[in-house]
Formats: C-alpha cells, structure tokens, sequence
C-alpha cells in the first residue's frame, strides 16, 4: 500500500506576513480555488453524515415512499429504486456509513500501524526483524485481494472477532444511529483497518528508524526512562505528525474500500444504505443495466466520487502550499494504488 | 547488478514461505462453513465428518500445509508429494474434481491481457500530457491535463463500469462487444474480436492508474528541470526538444517507475472489479466467487499466486530501477 | 455470483419437469386432472407461450443458453446444482408431468406394473446403450443391474434428502440391505417391494437425481470423476465441461429414441450476476435468456416479435420460520398478530411483479393440494387491529424490538432481501421491530438453520411440486428427517402427514392434506407462508421448445408424442 515516503513536514504553511489570520486565510484559498472546492466537498459529506437524520425526507429503509422506480421529481430528487425507497435518503445515510467507515478503520488502522511501526523502529533487532518480515509477507499481498482475504476470515459470522465483538462489547448488534446491522459496520471497519496498518506500520518504522538517532532519546534512556515511557512520552509525540498525515491520505481510501468490497457482495449485507452495497446490488444494477433505472446506481456512485475528488484536491492543494514547487500535485494522489 | 538480483530473489524465498504460512493459517480460521456449503440442508454430524475427512480437513493444521505445499506426502494421493510446489494446487471443494491449475490455465491469460492492456492504456496517454504539463506549468494545457487527472483519479473504475454498461445499455441499446459470451476468445485465434472483448473493460481498468502516471510524470518532470544540468543544457542554447527528452525525461522516468511498479497491485485488485462488472472469466472473477463459495483451498491457492505475480512484477521494477539510474547502489 | 444455492435453481425449474407427456399417466397418481393455473390475469388465464405452434420440428443447429448458477459438478447421484445438465446427460426410468402430476413413460422403463401399492415391477427398454459408440463404457447395456446400482448409489448419497424412500425398501440405508432388495428377475425387469406405501417415491423416481447408470460406472465411479465426466445414455454427450464458465453438450448418435434430439449441439454459458447475463441475452449472445426476468422484462420481451416469450406460477414459496422454543413465538397469540400483519398484498405488488397469490402450506400452483385461494385470502387478510389486539393479550402491548431475522446471504439473489424488507416494513406498523440480519450461506446452514440458532429466520422453502416436501417442514422430523429446526412438534400433524404420504388414493389424499393444511394454519407456525408469483423466460423466436410451459399446462391437453425434456427443442437454424 506504501512505500516508505518522505514526507516533508516541517514546511512552512504559508510565507511569514504580518496580515490579520482571516486575511491570510483568505489568500490561501484565493490562491487555490480547487482546494477550496475539495474542501467544499467534504464538508458539505461530512455535514450530511452528521445530520443525515434531519436532511433526509424519508427513512433510507422505508418502502414505498412514492412510486416504485420512478426517476428524479422534486419530491424525490434522486429517484425511487424498484421498493419505493427513496434514493436520496439512502446517498445521504450512505455518507454516514461511509464517513464512520472512514473514521473507525482508519483510527484502529492508525492504532495499529503506529504500535507496530513505533515498536519495530524503536527496539531494531530480533523485534524488528520478525515485526518487518510479516509486514513484507502482507504487503506481498495486492489491497484489493489481502482485504478479501481479511473479509473471508474476520466477516464470517462464525468468526471469533464478531463473536468476540459482540458478546464481550457493547458495540451494538443491531441498529444504531440509524445505520442497520452496526456490527457489520465496525467489522468492516476493522478488516480495512488492518489492510492499512500494514502500509502504515512501514512508513512510521522509517520515521521512528531516524528519530532513534536524536540526542534526547538518549539522554531519556540514561535517566533510566523506561522504553515504554520513552516510546510515549518522546517518540510518539514526534512521529504524530505523520500519524495525522498518513490518517488523512487513508480516509478517501478505506472509504473506497469499503465501497469496492460492499460492491462486490462481501461487504456490508445488501439492503443497507452504503454506497457500495447500492451501487452493487444486484437487483439495482439489473434495474440500471436493463431496465434504465440508472438513478439507483448514478447517485450513490457520484457521491463516493465527490468525496474521493475531494480528499484528492484538498490533498494537492496541502501539497502545493508546503512545497510550492510543486504546483499540481506531486504525489501519485491520495487514491491510488489501491486498485478502486 | 547480478549479485544484486541474485540476493533479491533469495530474498524472496522466505518471504513466500511466510506468505503461504501465512495464507493458509487465515484460511484455516475460517470454521466449517465449507463442508456445509456441500452437504447443505442434509448436513449431519457425521455427513459434515465425511465431508471434512474426504478433503482431508480434518487432519492436524501443519499437516495440512504441508500436504498443500507439497512437502508432506499426501495419503490422499498415494503417499505421493504433491503440492503447490510439484504445481499441483489442489481441487475446488465447490466445482466437485475441477483442478486450481485446469481453471488458471483458461483465467489467467484473461487477467494478463486485461492487466497488459490496462498497463499499455495507463502508460501512453498518461507520461505524454505529464510531460507537457510539466513544461508548460500553469499554461491551459497544464489545466486540463491537472483537471484530467485529478477527475479520473477521483472516479472509482467499477462506478465507472457500471455506469458505462448502464447508460450504454439503458440508453443507447449498447453493450461492449462480446459482453456475456462467457469465455473471450483467445488473441491467436482472432486478434481483432479478442481485442474487441477487451477494449472497455481496459480502458475503463487504466484511467485511474493512467491519472497516477499523469500526476507522477508531471511532478517528477518538474523537479528534474529545475536540476543544473538542465539549466546548463538550457543555457547551451540546446532546443527544447533535446532538453526535454534527451536531458530530462529519463531521469524522471525513475520515480515514474517506481509508481508504475505499485500500480501492478492496483492493476491486479483492480481486475477482481473489473472483472466481475464485465463478466469476463479471469482470474480476479475466480478469487471472488471462490471467496464467496467458501471455496478454501482454491482461495489459498489463488492468494498465493497473487502474491508472488505481484512480488515477482515489483522485483522487476526494482531491477530495472537499478538499471535505469546507475547512482542508486544496491547490496552492501 | 452466487454459487450453488440450491433454491435459486430449483425456482427455476427447467429440468425435466419441463418435459412432458408421452404414453399416457399410468400410476395411481395420474388422474390427469384438469388444471387451471391463473398466472396474470387471474384464474382462467394459463400460462403462455407465444412462439408460432405451426412450424415443423426437425434436424437443427446449436443453441447457446445463460446459466445463472454455477454447476458444482454433474454427477447426478451427488451433485444438485446441475441436474438440468444431468438430465440431458442421464435418462432415468420414467419422466414427470408436473401440472397434471403425471408419470409418463417415454424414458427407459416402458412400463410399470404395480400389482400392490408397496411393489413397484418396472420394465425396461431393450437395447439401450449406454454410453455413445466406441466409448469407454460402450457394450454395457442399461439393464436392470443398473438400476439397482443406480438406486442403491443415489439412495445413500450423501445429498440425498431424508432417505425415507430407501428407508422403506430396505429398512435401512446401508447398501449391503438395500442392494438385496432390490429385484432383478431378467434383465428387463427391475423390482422392489417396499414395507409400507410411499407417494412421494412416485415423484422422487422421475428425479433427475435417479439416473440410470451402468454398473461397471458405479464401481469405478471415483476413478472416473463423475462431478466432471458424464457416461450416460441421454440424448445429448458432454463436450467440454467447465461448471463455472461453460458446458458444451453435443448430440448423442446413439440415443434410443430415434432421430432425436433435434439440436447438434446445446452450449451453457456460465455467468453469475443476473444483470449481466440478462445484459447479454438482450445484446443477441444467447439464443436462451437465463436470467431470472421480472414481468417488466416479460412485458418488453412480449412486444418484440423476434423474441419468444413464457410464464408459468412459480414453485418458489417465501416464507419466515418461527422458533418455538423460546418466547415470544412460541406464544400464538404473537404468531397470530405477526401472521395478519404481513403485507401480503405488498408483496406481491411489489417482489411479484404484480402476478401472484396467497400461499398456504402448500404453494399454489399445485392445484390439487393447495387450499383454496378465497379460504387463504380471507385468513391471511391484512388485520391490524387484530393484531394489535392479539399483541396485547399476549402481554406484548408496547410491541417487540430488537428481533432479528436471519436470511442466508446469497450475492446476486436479492429478491430475498426484498420480500424480507417488506415484511418487516409491515410489522413495523404493529410495533414489531425487526431487523434484518444476513448471515454467509454456509454460516447460515451451519451455525443457524440446522441448530435452531433463531429466533426468526427468512427462508425460501425447497420448492417440489409433490405435497409431501412442503408439509415436511412441519413434521417433528422436519424435511431432512432429522429433526424440525424450529422446535415444532405436533403428534396430532405428524400423523395425518405420515398418513398422505401413504396414501395412493387422490381423493383420500386430498382430504388428509387438507386437514392437516387446516391444522397448520391455526397453529400460525412455525412457517409463517407468504405469496407465490410467476416465474418468466424468454429465448429468440428462432428457439422452440414444444412444451416450455414449466410443465404446466392449461386444461387436458397433454401432448401424445413428447419426450424427454431437451430431446424435443429444435431451432430454426440449420448451421
């Protein structure tokens, strides 16, 4: 999923000036307009995740809410899919799914890369060696196929994890801020979680690799700071720049995950307002493929793509402000590599 | 050079016995849910016994590996070793007899002409533009090609599937050539309608990777004229044509590579999608409704074979990494 | 993409049961009864075909057909995803007529003689090979030892379901008791006596599951890898079998009815995802749709002359199992409320295409035995304040939450989640919160189904059109013979259940079926039945099937001269 990157930090943000800070903001987003827009875009989803109850017109699991595949009306703005739900409702639920899948796979994703990537870094030797041979063995693997392969063991329903989750968690299994089969929702979670610590253990080993060297770790370890109070207290906070950096190249990722997988039939249950599970469903893509009822799959489609394009801007623009040589992107983008 | 390839192969083998431990520890997590599959509403105790017995899932967990791989004789199969090592990768439990290795040799040739396609579709319409963008930077061309980029990268290629199915067929009446006749024909035995079967299902497989190449070139191409010997070469009086192919364009080739090798992973997850959206039988159609199926020893077989395409692809890469820029000095 | 799910293709009955009809309805079963099936525009109207009658079948090309399931294997003793396959591959004793629930015997057996109800004398066709010419397998004649082997290889198959029927032959299910007895007196004469009468065994003989194979096959039968080889005597020979790409079947020279089949040639192709295989037959790629069409398509397919168009009722039967075991369904008064709250009506409007009708214990297309529609329609009448009312007097008042309902996962089959999804709309009205909860396929058999690990659970019966299975399920033994997943028991049912399945006489029958179709609908349990609707196919115009109605027919008319199913489609090309 990731090489190990250099990624430039400690650039400036913006030149050194003595304007007010709105006004500083302002010429930043004057100067990168396509930024702002991405950045639109992720609010406004993210927004729509937040007070998905209070937008949506009708429940995204109700029924006949108007006549069965009916295209866009004013009543109902992205049409109704072959029960009478509302296709609106169900994309704006979907960003709730999404947005939570983001957040929850990335978080524990995060937790895990960086325990493992701190430890490996930190202590080098035999913990180093066997950490990093497992990482190569999974990075062996392509996303697309390790997630599947993550899916076929921790979705089951037979698997020790969901058993584990709920009956030893108050994680839900039911439903819960509105989203149906919740547990389904966080396993999800986890397995893309897993897929990126595995790209994200690699790259915060290299960061950690180096800040190894400094004097302070040093002069910590002669004051007899034990190794776990050094790895909290000095490397941590140290390499959480970069936690924060890689979380946020993640996002867009785990959410075109989840869509990919939901797609497929090995995601989230059909019937579950995500993205995913609508554009893959196979009774709706039968209906768009051969009975014009696009709408079922345009909308929920289009809405992964505004946030993907939005992450991708905002990702460019970040870019271009911390290393202004480079105006139009430099990395391979955000989503990419990933085979979505 | 050869040293250097002699020890990344070597490399390899301890990181595909992990990898294959690895795959066949996960797939033996996932409880009995296979031999219900096969006996299914007659399931029994005893019934899903001999089911498990007949695959020989019921022997110890090293034991089974070791039969998988090849290591340990099979009493199955006469005592004989046979294995992923000797190339035999087992029998589906779901397709009753059908070997791993009969159903690769009609899948994987799909998938490779999907990936090669998808891979010469990415790469000549994304360094060009990149290229240009890079030379021109802030020009209208650079616009579009940056505008271009940043919207195919931001399309998922299965919303981009369905929707060109969808609308084509809801719409014009249209499907992609050959769309449903179940096996494509193979390319010796007639290249145009071969390359007709594939034409969509690869362009639509490379536009997000062509982005990532586009955004790559550009930005590597940028920093590599921004180098003092292209300033030299600029101030020589040198056309811009010499400055930028001669001069330029191969030492910005190098990190191009680079991303071009992490793409095979996206090509390689890219074509499950794909596949399953175009209903072409190759390989990534076969990892999912093997996955689907339960099908345990075909999935493990298949994530292996994944695996090391993908390390072998990467390997190559590195190789021709070193090759390209005699800086970079490998080994010690 | 779904992979052997085993209602799916059974819904979509295409097997012999399609076959019809050739020297006449000769058992105690075959009162060629007159059948009215509404399919549409209610009763009256009959399932349709519109191809043209008036051509003249002959000598004809090869045909391609999608094939939405992928066949796991072939071998028909074993294997239940590629029975419609098999069926061409195998010939059994006799066919079967399923609208009229007639045997016809047009296959290997010429006649049956049955002196008892419990003996069953068949006799053979002479003469048949049993593998094509020049072939491993050549020279063994299908004779009576194959029979016995056959039925002594398919009666204690793994996948065969509950094994009553061998169970009344021998006593047992051990081979070595059941290979004694059965009787080969000659070679052309196959017999069995069983203990004590059994129907069902009528139905379950025409089975594509009872083919006929030597024994010479039988023996070497894990040698020969019958799940990806065939050796049979039916009308067309494997060509090239890929169960999840393509099965290329070609006419069979030596087949023992001559100049028979019509087609050269008969090519599956294999996709999985209904959209796409729809897709492709729209595009002109199969000369056979096999997708599952909605009367949407139908409709579409109908104004297009160049294509020909079917509809039949259809088998399959949705319906949601109860447990018994434990609170609150094992409560009737929250069973009943649950019952008349189902938005049958809904339903059918909208999983059914607007074509369909109640359906009691037994599915409605089988005429004979299902209970009438005007009786089911008053019962199960939509009655909330019943319900609210029942809900009350059994202490539920405020309603239930948080009851899950478990449906087997099955990518590319959603019309289950759909007829689940306006369920529990509908029960979301008397304050019954639902939530659906789907669990993988094999999970689901494993961990819930078998174990009775429910509380409710969504599960599209086994559909058969012979009464006996359908009632099973409400039998202390349930439909496997090994226990009733949802707890029920009831002494009184079991009974009058064991009692039809003895029954040869129709008439007695039909009021033993009825009783016990009453008694099961005021238990409202554990089945909570639903609706049945059409089922719809379509093929290109050039494509003619005789006798495509799905088996049934539309009034008497059972065609004289037809033969087992595929030996009789012919197309207009000639290539």
């Amino acid at each position: 999923m990731a090489k190990e990157v250099a990624l430039e930090l400690d650039s400036p943000l913006t030149p050194p000036s003595s304007a007010p800070r709105w006004l500083k903001m302002l010429r930043l987003a004057r100067a990168h307009p396509l930024g702002v827009f991405g950045l639109i875009c992720i609010l406004v989803i993210a927004f729509c995740a937040l007070f998905a109850d209070l937008i949506v017109p009708y429940d995204p699991e109700a029924i006949v809410t108007g006549p069965v595949k009916e295209g866009p009306t004013p009543s109902h703005p992205f049409g109704a899919e072959r029960l009478g739900s509302d296709v609106f409702s169900r994309t704006i639920f979907g960003a709730r799914i999404a947005m939570l899948i983001g957040v929850v796979s990335v978080s524990f994703g995060m937790v895990l890369g960086s325990a493992t990537g701190i430890a490996s870094g930190y202590f080098g030797g035999f913990v180093d060696s066997v950490l990093q041979r497992i990482v190569d063995a999974l990075l062996a693997f392509p996303a697309v196929v390790l997630l599947l392969a993550i899916i076929a063991v921790i979705g089951n329903d037979d698997s020790a994890v969901r058993g584990f989750l709920n009956d030893s968690t108050p994680i839900p299994g039911g439903r819960w801020l509105g989203i149906p089969n919740f547990l389904d929702v966080v396993v999800i979670s986890l397995a893309i979680g897993i897929a990126i610590a595995v790209g994200a253990a690699r790259v915060i080993r290299g960061a950690v690799l180096s800040l190894k060297e400094n004097v302070y770790i040093e002069a910590a370890r002669a004051m007899g700071a034990s190794d776990l109070r050094i790895m909290a207290r000095h490397v941590l906070p140290n390499v959480a720049a970069l936690i924060v950096v890689l979380g946020t190249v993640f996002l867009p990722i785990s959410i075109l995950a989840e869509a990919a997988i939901s797609f497929l039939g090995v995601g989230l249950p059909a019937g579950t307002p995500s993205w995913g599970s609508d554009m893959g469903s196979l009774s709706n893509r039968d209906d768009a493929i051969n009975r014009g009822v696009w709408w079922v799959v345009f909308f929920p489609g289009l809405a992964l793509s505004l946030v993907v394009l939005g992450f991708n801007l905002l990702g460019d623009s970040f870019r271009d402000i911390s290393d202004p040589r480079l105006r139009g992107g430099s990395g391979p983008g955000s989503a990419s590599g990933t085979g979505f | 050079m050869r040293e250097y390839i002699i020890r990344r192969l070597l490399l390899l083998i301890p990181i595909m016995i992990l990898v294959s431990f690895m795959t066949h520890a996960t797939f033996r997590v996932i409880p009995g849910s296979a031999a219900h599959l096969i006996c299914q509403f007659q399931c029994t105790d005893e019934t899903v016994a001999a089911i498990e017995a007949e695959f020989g899932l019921d022997e110890s967990f090293l034991r089974q590996y070791g039969e998988w791989l090849g290591v340990w004789p099979d009493d199955d199969e006469g005592n004989k070793f046979s294995g992923v090592l000797q190339g035999d990768l087992g029998e589906s439990f779901i397709n009753s007899g059908q070997t791993v290795t009969d159903r690769l040799v009609r899948t994987l040739p799909v998938t490779a002409e999907l990936m090669i396609l998808s891979f010469i579709f990415a790469v000549a319409p994304g360094i060009p533009p990149g290229v240009l963008s890079a030379i021109r930077p802030g020009s209208i061309a650079d616009l579009v090609v940056r505008m271009t980029s940043v919207a195919w990268l931001s399309v998922p290629n299965f919303y981009l599937a369905i929707l060109v199915i969808s609308f084509g067929s809801s719409l014009f009446g249209w499907l992609p050539p050959n769309f449903g006749t179940g096996n494509a024909v193979k390319i010796w035995e007639d290249p145009a309608q071969n390359l007709e079967t594939f034409f969509f299902p690869s362009l639509v497989l490379s536009l997000g990777i062509a982005a990532v190449i586009m955004r790559i070139t550009r930005s590597s191409m940028l920093e590599v004229m921004r180098n003092d010997y292209v300033r030299t070469a600029w101030s020589k009086g040198l056309r811009e044509r010499t400055v930028v192919w001669r001069h330029a364009l191969k030492n910005a080739m190098i990190p191009v590579l680079t991303i071009i090798g992490l793409q095979i992973g996206a090509l390689i997850g890219g074509s499950v999608l794909i596949e399953s959206v175009f209903a072409l039988n190759g390989m990534g159609a076969y990892l999912l409704s093997s996955v689907i199926g339960r099908d345990l020893l075909v999935v493990q077989s298949l994530v292996l074979i994944f695996a090391l395409v993908f390390v072998l692809i990467n390997l190559i890469v590195d190789v021709s990494y070193a090759w390209l820029d005699p800086r970079i000095r490998y080994g010690g | 993409m779904a992979e052997l799910n085993y209602w799916q293709k059974l819904s979509r009955k295409r097997m012999s049961r399609r076959a019809l009809l050739g020297t006449g309805a000769t058992t105690a079963l075959g009162g060629a009864a007159a059948l009215v099936v509404g399919c549409g525009g209610g009763a009256g109207s009959g399932p349709q075909i519109t191809s043209d009658p008036n051509r003249t079948p002959g000598p004809s090309g090869s045909i391609t057909w999608g094939r939405p399931v992928n066949v796991g294997g072939i071998d028909p003793h074993v294997d239940l995803t590629g029975l419609d396959i098999t069926t061409l591959l195998y010939s059994s004793l006799y066919s079967w007529a399923p609208g009229a629930e007639a045997t016809i015997f047009n296959n290997l057996a010429t006649n049956l003689e049955m002196p008892e109800v419990t003996h069953f004398i068949f006799t053979l066709r002479g003469g048949v090979r049993n593998a094509p010419a020049g072939s491993d397998f050549d020279g063994e004649g299908i004779d009576s030892e194959a029979c016995k082997e056959s039925f002594v290889r398919r009666g204690t198959s793994l996948t065969a379901i509950d094994k009553r029927f061998p169970r009344k032959i021998a006593g047992s299910t051990d081979p070595n008791m059941l290979r004694p007895a059965l009787q080969t007196p000659d070679k052309h004469t196959f017999s069995f006596n069983m203990a004590e009468p059994f129907v069902p065994a009528v139905r379950e003989m025409a089975n594509a599951t009872y083919a006929i194979m030597s024994p010479g096959i039988v023996e070497d039968a894990p040698r020969l890898q019958l799940g990806q080889n065939a050796f049979g005597s039916g009308p067309f020979m494997l060509e090239e079998f890929i169960g999840n790409e393509r099965i290329v079947l070609k006419h069979n020279p030596d087949y023992f009815i001559p100049n028979r089949p019509f087609l050269d040639g008969l090519t599956y192709v294999v996709i999985t995802d209904n959209s796409s295989l729809l897709a492709a037959f729209k595009n002109g790629q199969h000369d056979v749709s096999g997708a599952v069409l909605v009367k949407e398509d139908f409709d579409e397919f109908s104004a297009d002359p160049s294509i020909s168009v079917a509809r039949a009722p259809s088998l399959f039967y949705p319906v949601i199992h109860l447990n018994f075991r434990w609170e609150p369904f094992d409560d009737i008064r929250v069973r009943e409320a649950l019952n008349i709250s189902i938005n049958r009506d809904r339903i059918i409007e909208l999983a059914q295409s607007g074509e369909g009708q109640y359906g009691g214990p037994i599915q409605w297309p089988q005429v004979k035995w299902a209970l009438p529609e005007a009786q089911l329609t008053s019962f199960y009448k939509r009655d909330l304040a019943k319900a609210k009312q029942s809900m009350e007097a059994a202490g539920y008042g405020d309603g239930i939450s948080d009851v899950l309902l478990k449906t087997p996962r099955l990518p590319g089959v959603n019309f289950i989640n759909d007829i689940a999804r306006i369920i529990v709309d509908g029960w979301k009205e008397i304050n019954v919160n639902v939530q659906i909860d789907e669990v993988e396929l094999g999970a689901y058999i494993g961990s819930v189904l078998l174990p009775g690990n429910f509380d409710m659970t969504f599960f599209p019966n086994l559909p058969y059109d012979e009464p006996d299975r359908p009632l099973s399920f409400y039998h202390s033994l349930g439909v496997t013979g090994t226990g009733n997943w949802t707890g029920y028991s009831n002494p009184a049912l079991d009974k009058l259940i064991d009692a039809q399945s003895a029954e040869f006489d129709v008439e007695a029958r039909q009021a033993i079926i009825t009783e016990a179709q009453n008694l099961i609908l005021d238990e409202h349990g554990p089945q909570l039945t639903t609706t049945g609707g059409c089922q719809y196919s379509a093929n290109q115009a050039y494509v003619h099937f005789p006798f495509l109605n799905f088996g049934f027919t539309s009034g008497n008319d059972i065609p004289q001269d037809a033969n087992p199913f595929g030996v009789d489609i012919w197309t207009e090309l000639t290539t």
